[in-house]
């Protein structure tokens, strides 16, 4: 009797944990099913499935890996190395020893982005931006002016692949994506120009599709000062003596990032904007800019250029020509 | 000859007591007795005293007013020869519109193959400042994590 008792003790005494540890699984799922069903892109049917298997997996994939990303500023093309660590819609990047980004942090979450800079004790606190990358490309995919096709794409950090390659009705090839179709994970990617010239690349070298994870490696250093996008444009107008002009608060794009850059031998406040998997750019400067020059432009790009006082403004974005003008309207242009 | 002398002297003091004489004596005695004025010399030289210092001032001041008045004119004919009236201090050539849209392509494709990793611009903005490119202050910043 005793033991019957016993028994029953300890069958009541666990219920709450067995229940709850299956329930777990099932609200994970749920999460995860709402993630995805939260990106701002849509999948279409036909797609290849390779493609459509690496569209679905953001926000649910796991893994850790050494990518190289190289990028082409005019005809200079530059590298560095990241070590990435991915848990859906989380990850962390950090910086090989020998990097001269060596001690950077970056973390990613559905909410934000933080990027830890040791030499100045900063944290960076911006929107995330990894949403923006597929849902250009679920864009392009699914345009019909782009031809879409599949094959085998041999192994890539020893990993069999599948290559999907993106052209235009002109035969030129728009990108290449090299994806492990069991997991969805793109392991390479290529960018190219409207002229067939490779653009921006990445490529992992190293991957583990089951990696472990702590919940230490979402940390931070404590004791970081917090600056976000607004803090540094507000200081940029400040000390540059620019024009208090910015992107409409209720306006679906969120500050991303703000600098002064030399563009043209002229100095120019660039905030970057970016939304719905769209990037705007608003451009303010001293000199005068001649909207006539703004023709033919690739990728869709738009703008609204105006003059106000001394500053001249330009607004430049891959979103529609009625959007455009009704925000550079909204701004004073 | 001694005689003719006497004769002569007496004559003339006659002449000098007839009435007519006397008269013209009397007229003359009752003019208003007049002296020389020098003033109008001494304005003379305060007018040129006045206008020596003048002078001087002016060529003292002369070796800044000589080069500055040149280099206004030399900024006028620069500005006119190569600031285009209604430009307003742009090339002209296009030059920089073309780098507005090169930086916005290249921004965008940059953020587009990094996705969550690190763009060129980050890294540059990061590794410009070994030390802060702003000051911040805790006033600043508002939070620490």
């Amino acid at each position: 009797m005793r033991l019957l008792l016993l028994v029953a003790a300890m069958i009541a005494a666990s219920s709450p944990l067995h229940s709850q540890a299956q329930f777990r699984p099932r609200k994970l799922i749920q999460q995860r099913r709402q993630i995805r069903q939260n990106h701002p892109w849509r999948i279409a049917p036909q797609l290849p499935p390779a493609l459509k298997k690496a569209l679905g997996a953001v926000g649910t994939i796991r893994y850790q890996g050494t990518r190289v990303i190289e990028t082409r500023n005019g005809l200079n093309r530059q590298q560095h190395t990241e070590y990435v660590l991915n848990d859906g819609m989380r990850s962390r990047i950090e910086f090989p020893e020998d990097s001269p980004l060596h001690g950077q942090i970056i973390i990613e979450t559905a909410s934000e982005r933080l990027h830890y800079i040791p030499g100045r004790n900063v944290i960076e606190r911006g929107p995330p931006v990894v949403d923006e990358a597929y849902a250009r490309l679920a864009q392009r995919a699914a345009n019909g002016n782009v031809v879409v096709t599949e094959v085998p794409g041999g192994a890539v950090a020893n990993v069999p692949t599948e290559l999907v390659t993106l052209t235009n009705k002109q035969g030129e090839t728009l990108q290449k994506l090299w994806i492990e179709p069991g997991s969805g994970m793109i392991l390479k990617r290529e960018l190219y120009t409207r002229g067939g010239v490779l653009s921006a690349s990445f490529e992992f070298t190293q991957v583990n599709l089951n990696p472990r994870i702590d919940p230490t490696d979402w940390n931070l250093p404590r004791g970081a000062r917090i600056v976000t996008p607004e803090i540094k444009l507000v200081e940029l107008i400040r000390r540059g003596g620019f024009a208090d002009v910015r992107l409409p608060a209720d306006s679906p794009y969120k500050l991303e990032a703000a600098r002064v850059q030399k563009i043209a031998d002229r100095q120019v406040l660039v905030q970057q904007y970016a939304g719905n998997g769209r990037r705007v750019v608003l451009y303010q400067t001293k000199a005068a800019v001649d909207p006539g020059q703004f023709v033919n432009l690739p990728n869709g790009v738009r703008t609204f250029a105006w003059r106000s006082g001394a500053s001249s403004f330009v607004l430049m974005g891959d979103i529609a020509e009625n959007e455009i003008q009704e925000l550079g309207h909204r701004m004073g242009g | 000859m001694k005689h003719r002398t006497e004769m002569d002297e007496r004559e003339v003091d006659m002449r000098l007591a007839a009435p007519g004489q006397i008269q013209v004596r009397e007229a003359v005695q009752a003019l208003p007795e007049e002296t020389v004025s020098l003033a109008w010399r001494s304005e003379l030289n305060v007018r040129l005293r006045q206008t020596a210092a003048r002078k001087r001032r002016l060529d003292l001041y002369g070796w800044i007013w000589k080069p500055t008045a040149g280099l206004a004119v030399a900024g006028a004919l620069a500005v006119a020869l190569f600031v285009h009236p209604g430009v307003g201090g742009s090339a002209g050539n296009g030059a920089l519109e073309r780098g507005l849209v090169n930086q916005y392509i290249e921004t965008t494709t940059a953020r587009e193959i990094a996705a969550d990793g690190m763009t060129p611009n980050e890294a540059k903005d990061s590794s410009d400042s070994s030390s802060n490119p702003f000051d911040w202050d805790q006033e600043d910043v508002g939070a620490t994590l």
